[in-house]
């Protein structure tokens, strides 16, 4: 197993690299840019006050947007479900699929190689290469801090960090059992795409209107406190996304146990006539 | 007495709601080159990939060495070396790569000097990156890290493909020399020339049944034969079709036709007629393997 996790961080190392180093600088500039924000004093938050009351459902809370918590939730924390969310979609669709998909998988499992443990080492590896990106994230804010006066010290902006590992585990998770579920690693991610992206518009509507509030419970952005966890991680949310990602990740690993692997490309719909025969194998 | 290197006891497998292996029976023995042949869609395949757990039978068993390899798929693929018919490698690695990934999957007991020795025979640049590979290098590469481990059992589905006629025999030596090193070797293949050269047995598949086993010297030299009958006037046609030969192709007055079994009723209706020359040989084994695809069809044009 240890093979394929070394593996696995050797082909996404470009995208450790690349998106690690993305967000490092995106957080970087976000903490340096703090100190003007915080110069202008009240001048921004009468400015933002003027602002529509929808934007701020989707961007977070703008009354604290002149606090290093209040400033780092809207200008990063906010966005970061969908950003990372897609990085976790094609990742977590890949999981298997891509190795199938391209026809690698055939080979590598003629090797002394488990299914258990192919399935879990790359899910290992990739679980570790998301954290690396975030790590050069929050390790872009820690440099920030070099210049800049921010009174957030390393450990909270790591806390501030949990949710959003959270919820990209449970995006993971979800695109790791569609890929299971769907005949190709392409409808995998655009169904995980729905959640990540409707479920980001959906939750920010349920928070204007009293017709949707009831959705918003349902959604996993709902639960998402972004660097509000600084000021009191909730636990019970965070677990809740770890076991929801971990679920769909076991359930997409004994559907991976139990199935023929494919020689290469996409497989197709196995759809049962009145007979309970299926009309489209793979 | 020769022990079972490969047992198949009925396997049967269905994708969707159709059977492709209609009960698969065939032993194959320890040290063995066995061929196996069939055009594509027999079954050929989905056979191999049925002993490594790649996919689930749907009826019957399967040992390799002794071992079910649904129960006990990662001890059965230490021991087995494969080469898919359909090859597809990492693109982001060089052959060496390749080759190194693969040996810490095998738990890295690999005999490096093996390795280098393999590639020099057949011509491989270990440095050369798998993007850039043509498809006979790629072909080279599976070769490779199929005999690398020196496995018990080698499982070669169309080994030659893409080589050029040099490696193709530098090919088959290796393969050769890897069953005399004790190696059970079971090869799918359509060069049928390839497997006259090598196997000791044979087993024609079609439409996911085995339609013979047979020693590839038996089948050479059974029963049938090649006839080339020259007559002096018209072709009896219709008589050498109640015989029962198959493949008859005529032109003007020389028929020749393959005859399974005795030629005695050949010759009893030959002496009826006025026959200007007569040839006999056996066929190769491209003839063979045509004659269980002809499907019966008497007038088959060869």
């Amino acid at each position: 197993m240890i093979t394929i996790v070394k593996q696995t961080l050797q082909r996404l190392r470009g995208q450790i690299i690349g998106w690690g180093i993305a967000l490092g600088l995106f957080g970087m500039m976000m903490v340096s840019f703090f100190n003007t924000i915080a110069g202008q004093g009240t001048k921004i938050d009468d400015l933002l006050k003027l602002y529509p009351k929808d934007m701020m459902a989707f961007i977070g809370d703008f009354s604290q947007y002149s606090t290093p918590v209040g400033f780092l939730n809207t200008e990063f924390f906010s966005m970061m479900p969908i950003i990372l969310g897609i990085f976790a979609l094609l990742v977590g669709s890949g999981l298997v699929a891509a190795d199938e998909e391209n026809g690698n998988l055939d080979l590598i499992l003629a090797h002394p190689v488990s299914r258990s443990s192919f399935f879990w080492g790359r899910f290992g590896g990739t679980v570790l290469a998301t954290t690396l990106i975030m790590a050069i994230a929050w390790l872009g804010m820690i440099l920030a801090k070099l210049w800049a006066s921010f009174s957030l010290d390393p450990a909270q902006l790591a806390v501030a960090f949990l949710p959003l590992l959270g919820i990209i585990f449970l995006y993971f998770g979800v695109a790791v059992l569609m890929s299971m579920l769907l005949p190709s690693r392409k409808l995998a991610a655009m169904v995980t795409a729905l959640l990540v992206v409707g479920g980001f518009l959906l939750n920010g509507l349920s928070k204007i209107g009293t017709k949707l509030r009831d959705v918003g419970y349902l959604l996993p952005n709902h639960y998402y406190q972004g660097a509000d966890a600084i000021h009191g991680m909730n636990w019970k949310w965070f677990l809740g996304y770890v076991v929801v990602g971990f679920v769909c990740s076991l359930a997409g690993y004994l559907l991976f146990e139990r199935r023929d692997i494919r020689v290469m490309g996409e497989g197709q719909w196995r759809i049962k006539n009145f007979k309970g025969k299926t009309l489209n194998s793979e | 007495m020769s022990q079972t290197a490969i047992q198949f006891s009925g396997l049967r497998k269905s994708y969707g709601g159709t059977e492709v292996l209609h009960g698969i029976d065939l032993e194959i023995d320890q040290g063995e080159i066995f061929g196996f042949l069939g055009p594509n869609g027999a079954g050929k395949t989905t056979t191999i990939r049925c002993l490594l757990d790649l996919i689930h039978p749907n009826g019957g068993k399967i040992t390799i060495m002794g071992l079910d390899p649904q129960l006990d798929p990662v001890k059965v693929r230490s021991l087995t070396g494969y080469l898919p018919g359909e090859l597809h490698l990492e693109d982001n690695l060089k052959a060496k790569g390749v080759f190194e990934y693969f040996a810490q999957l095998r738990g890295n007991h690999l005999d490096w000097n093996f390795v280098q020795e393999l590639c020099q025979r057949l011509d491989l640049d270990l440095s050369l990156p798998v993007k850039s590979m043509s498809k006979g290098n790629k072909q080279k590469v599976g070769v490779v890290q199929a005999l690398m481990s020196k496995p018990s059992v080698l499982l070669l589905d169309e080994p030659t493909s893409g080589l050029d006629p040099l490696i193709q025999q530098e090919v088959l030596k290796l393969v050769k020399e890897a069953a005399k090193a004790g190696a059970t070797v079971f090869f799918s293949s359509h060069v049928l020339s390839e497997v006259q050269e090598i196997a000791a047995r044979l087993a024609i598949i079609r439409d996911g049944r085995i339609v013979e086993v047979a020693k590839t010297e038996d089948l050479l030299h059974r029963s049938l034969r090649i006839v080339e009958v020259r007559f002096r006037d018209t072709v009896p046609v219709a008589e050498l079709k109640a015989l029962g030969v198959r493949h008859l192709h005529v032109r003007d007055h020389l028929a020749s036709f393959q005859v399974e079994g005795s030629l005695q009723a050949l010759m009893q209706l030959l002496g009826k007629y006025a026959v200007v020359d007569l040839e006999s040989v056996h066929p190769s084994l491209e003839e063979v393997f045509l004659s269980y695809y002809g499907g019966g069809d008497h007038d088959h044009h060869r």
